[in-house]
């Protein structure tokens, strides 16, 4: 049971690392590099969907590049 | 002795050569590497106290960071092979702690390194046993590309080869210890990151780890074992000049010495190297380089 939890959590690596560490890193470099987002969007919104755009592929692929 | 006189050796007589030599250079106390072990860990962690309150901008930070990591794999490598205190003595908790803090910056787990260390010094160039026979490359260039291609989620080699290496060694204790190393380091990046200090995680923490892994992997598994297809040794192992010099390359350029007599420290391998030069030209080493 544990091993098995333990295994999911490793097969999900590149979404957990996007929504844990890459959408609050574009989020806080989109702030501080003062563009302005489209469609009024949040900072965090826009951060989430860039890191979005590299984890899916990258977990479904096994690879970021 | 001249070339011919060594010549005329066995086999037998040039390796007890060779061992009067490694021996005159074992057993002295690394203080360079002590000292540089501590260092690199308290410069590395004063790096972040100045980067959050923006005495230095993350860019700076993140090129001292990543030169501490790379830097800090040495004393950590020292350690992995007890230069600095044997098992037993008294200095044993010096070398364990050198090794576990050296290679902090660098994200690298010291038991995962020590264990898979030694299985690639017992198996170099093994393409089955030697855990590091996936940074193989036909050049720099690719070399480098099989460097990154080794830390993706799927690879073959890198981190799921020594997870794969350390199932069959049965050392489930060291891969344990290895993934919780790993888990707590992505939950302080994830911490951090979500406390709004994202930026200064990637610079000081995150890819400080992934450019010092690719360049060890590239001046300490690569060069020095290229082409990587014999396993004989005197042969598995080379010395090379390195387009960034010796310190460039981590002092890498005399790898033959440490891979045949590992217990002799780093900083002096070079000097045992040129003194042993003829006897491994005529053990038939691969030192025609340099």
């Amino acid at each position: 049971m544990q091993k098995r939890l333990l295994r999911r959590i490793y097969k999900s690596g590149p979404m957990l690392f996007g929504l844990g560490f890459l959408t609050p890193l574009a989020a806080q470099l989109l702030i501080a590099s003062n563009m302005s987002l489209p469609f009024g969007m949040s900072p965090l919104l826009a951060g989430f969907l860039l890191a979005m755009a590299l984890a899916v592929p990258a977990q479904i692929r096994g690879r970021w590049i | 002795m001249s070339k011919r006189e060594l010549s005329s050796l066995t086999p037998k007589e040039l390796a007890r050569i060779e061992r009067d030599i490694a021996r005159k250079h074992i057993g002295k106390f690394p203080w360079l590497a002590v000292t540089a072990g501590v260092g690199v860990f308290i410069g590395w962690l004063a790096l972040w106290p100045l980067v959050l309150m923006d005495v230095i901008p993350a860019w700076a930070g993140f090129v001292a960071a990543t030169i501490l990591a790379i830097i800090g794999y040495l004393p950590s490598h020292e350690a992995q092979h007890d230069i600095i205190a044997r098992p037993g003595s008294k200095l044993r908790w010096l070398n364990e702690l050198i090794g576990h803090v050296s290679t902090v910056p660098l994200a690298l787990p010291y038991g995962l390194a020590r264990v898979t260390h030694r299985e690639h010094h017992k198996h170099t160039n093994h393409p089955e046993h030697d855990p590091d026979y996936s940074s193989r490359a036909p050049g720099p260039l690719s070399a480098i590309w099989q460097a990154i291609q080794n830390v993706q989620p799927r690879a073959r080699g890198g981190y799921n080869a020594y997870g794969r290496l350390l199932k069959r060694l049965g050392r489930t204790d060291v891969l344990r210890t290895a993934a919780l190393y790993r888990s707590a380091w992505f939950l302080t990046l994830f911490a951090l990151a979500w406390s709004g200090h994202a930026i200064e995680a990637a610079a000081l923490w995150w890819l400080p780890h992934h450019v010092g892994y690719i360049y060890i992997q590239y001046y300490l598994s690569w060069a020095p074992h290229h082409p990587a297809n014999e396993t004989a040794r005197y042969r598995h192992t080379r010395s090379f000049r390195a387009a960034l010099g010796n310190i460039g390359s981590l002092g890498m350029q005399y790898h033959i010495v440490h891979h045949l007599h590992p217990r002799i420290p780093f900083l002096r391998t070079p000097e045992a190297y040129w003194e042993m030069k003829p006897v491994l030209e005529a053990q038939g080493a691969r030192v025609e380089d340099l």
